[in-house]
């Protein structure tokens, strides 16, 4: 009994500990994705514009776990990390992938 | 996660920052106190006590030089402060590389003696825990840090959106149901500072972004502009100087123009005041190039900066030639940067108050206060909702020793440090060490004491000793100090008393603290005794 409450339990905790893990490494990746767009697109010397990614990381880092946190469904939140990663990715390839 | 986002709000805020929340006061509290670690480490170098600024020290300082480091190819002489009040002096010999610092000396501002200081840390041991701990290796313990700082932020965030009545709350305290008294103090620490704590926490992840983003060029130690190469060709192109070496011209130069000590005396005095009447601040930096030479240059620095953003390398200053006559005059140049660099620029210099007076100065340290309080109040609120339902669990008591453990034994701790720092002996070998183990052997004596006595008796004991702690340091002082606390006073040594002061100021604190719960304690027993005589017994309720 006590055996099938405690899997109960653990299985209760999947769908949080998956939106975690969506909004630590998913944040991460869009979050890196979205800076490096925008350095792309701010522009200015190398130097600078890895000023400017560092400078946005940790600002679209945020906005994206909030995001992921307060959207309702987990199945959405998923959605929604991969086709925005998708796109930004996708923009950042087409683009020249370069690092900075 | 499923519900409003307020619901999902205040899930992430204490998720987010109970986990870490341990880590996160005591980057908070060492961090507030390093605004003060010239003070500190003032404080803990009692040889400096006697030391106090004359109008003779410029020149004590230069004929202390002629006599140490005549042969040297610059002179360094710094001039006691606001936050100083010894006189530094710092040589680079010729040949040496110049990037390394030279040998240096302390003299005493008022006798022109060397200082034979202590060997301690002082408050660059707290300054350097606040990002980088101790003990463990740079990278792990910079990452762990950036990691708790992310939390921190995001902590912040989701507290704005999830309050929903962040300004009538602002204005209510209600001490009278524990839970509201505390929930009240979380959240007036909080707003009463809130740009302070999103500034020091968004500039904080700037400094150490390096640790979390390892793939861009120079974190990953690639080139783009800053490769060691390209830095090297572009000296070599600009000057021929290699590795901080002297340029061959100079080097030849400064042969032929060997120290001479029949050179009549450069006049000091009057050049200072020049500085001063020109740059219209005191001046706190001479550099000498080519000492004792008749081609000798006296560059006069004044320290006070009240911009946020100035060129690297560039400050106020004016520079005379030997006879005292004024070569040159430079202004702080502001910083023409692109607008990340610029706010990437001014978030770092506002982090470290590099700018600040002291007014400045204590507001910061003020707000940092708020900080710590935010955070120790946030881990007490945490533990004081769930103690009816969850004490007894593994999850609730270690969380309540945890807060005991981290909010009062590490100030206990850092009392330590400093009473450690004038127990040992000045010369006693690797004394330094025994400071730093003997605060973290008193962090964990604290530790186990929270841990068999987590109910109110461990924050009563622990509040009451580091109270006492405190409360002793200006005494301390006063017996171990060369000189007493009355040559501070006479001699408005601020750094000194302002040291004292605030530590009989957080020794009330503590008092006050302890003595608020004993008196909760003995009413919340007399009203339990009244309910069932039988109960009292079993009850044990945290903080």
């Amino acid at each position: 009994m006590t055996a099938q409450r405690s899997r109960v339990a653990l299985f209760d905790r999947v769908p949080i500990l998956l939106r975690i893990l969506l909004a630590v490494v998913g944040g991460y990746s869009l979050a890196a994705g979205l800076s490096l767009l925008s350095a792309h697109f701010a522009g200015g010397t190398e130097r600078e514009m890895r000023t400017a990614v560092h400078f946005l990381f940790f600002l679209y880092y945020a906005i994206c776990i909030v995001t992921f946190f307060s959207i309702n469904s987990l199945k959405k939140a998923f959605v929604v990390a991969v086709v925005v990663s998708a796109a930004v990715w996708g923009i950042w390839w087409a683009m020249g992938g370069q690092t900075v | 996660m499923k519900g409003p986002l307020r619901r999902t709000m205040i899930w992430l805020h204490t998720w987010s920052s109970i986990l870490l929340g341990w880590l996160l006061f005591a980057i908070f509290l060492t961090g507030t106190l390093s605004y003060f670690r010239a003070e500190i480490s003032h404080w803990m170098t009692p040889e400096r006590h006697g030391s106090y600024l004359t109008q003779e020290s410029l020149v004590t300082a230069y004929n202390r030089l002629k006599e140490v480091a005549p042969d040297a190819t610059r002179w360094d002489i710094s001039l006691p402060s606001a936050r100083n009040n010894t006189v530094s002096l710092n040589w680079q010999e010729e040949g040496v590389n110049e990037r390394r610092r030279g040998p240096k000396e302390v003299l005493n501002a008022a006798t022109g003696e060397p200082i034979n200081e202590r060997e301690t840390r002082g408050g660059d041991f707290l300054y350097r825990f606040h990002f980088e701990l101790y003990g463990l290796p740079r990278g792990f313990s910079r990452t762990l840090v950036e990691i708790a700082t992310m939390c921190m932020f995001i902590a912040l965030i989701s507290g704005v959106i999830m309050h929903r009545k962040i300004f009538s709350d602002f204005f209510s305290f209600r001490t009278q149901k524990r839970s509201l008294g505390w929930g009240d103090a979380h959240a007036v620490t909080a707003v009463l500072a809130l740009p302070f704590h999103v500034m020091i926490t968004f500039s904080g992840l700037l400094l150490l972004s390096s640790s979390l983003i390892f793939w861009t060029e120079n974190t990953r130690g690639g080139g783009g502009e800053r490769a060691p190469q390209a830095n090297q060709a572009n000296q070599m192109a600009q000057g021929g100087r290699e590795r901080g070496g002297k340029p061959p011209m100079a080097n030849q130069e400064a042969r032929e123009n060997r120290p001479t000590r029949d050179l009549p005396p450069p006049p000091l005095q009057a050049m200072l005041h020049s500085a001063q009447t020109q740059l219209d601040a005191r001046i706190e930096r001479i550099q000498i190039h080519q000492p004792l030479q008749k081609g000798a240059s006296f560059v006069f620095t004044s320290a006070e900066r009240d911009v946020l953003l100035a060129e690297r390398g560039s400050s106020d200053s004016v520079t005379f030639s030997a006879n005292g006559e004024i070569t040159g005059q430079e202004a702080l140049k502001t910083s023409e940067a692109s607008f990340f660099t610029a706010a990437s620029g001014v978030f770092r210099t506002l982090h470290e108050a590099r700018f600040a007076d002291s007014i400045v100065r204590w507001c910061f340290f003020i707000s940092g206060v708020m900080g710590t309080l935010m955070v120790g109040t946030g881990s007490i609120l945490w533990a004081s909702k769930r103690a009816k339902k969850q004490m007894g669990r593994v999850g609730f008591e270690l969380v309540n020793t945890l807060n005991i453990a981290s909010i009062t034994g590490l100030c206990g701790a850092v009392a330590v440090y400093f009473w450690l720092n004038r127990l040992l002996p000045a010369d006693f070998a690797s004394r330094q060490d025994w400071e730093i183990n003997g605060f973290f052997m008193a962090w964990l004596v604290a530790l186990v004491h929270a841990l068999f006595f987590r109910n109110r008796a461990a924050w009563l004991h622990q509040l009451f000793v580091c109270g006492a702690l405190f409360m002793a340091l200006p005494v301390l002082d006063q017996l171990t100090s060369p000189v007493g606390l009355w040559h501070a006073v006479s001699h408005a040594d601020a750094l000194r008393l302002s040291f004292d002061g605030m530590c009989l100021l957080l020794g009330v604190l503590f008092f006050t603290g302890a003595i608020y719960i004993r008196k909760k304690q003995a009413i919340k027993a007399i009203s339990s005794q009244r309910r069932s005589p039988k109960s009292f017994k079993k009850e044990g309720v945290a903080v």
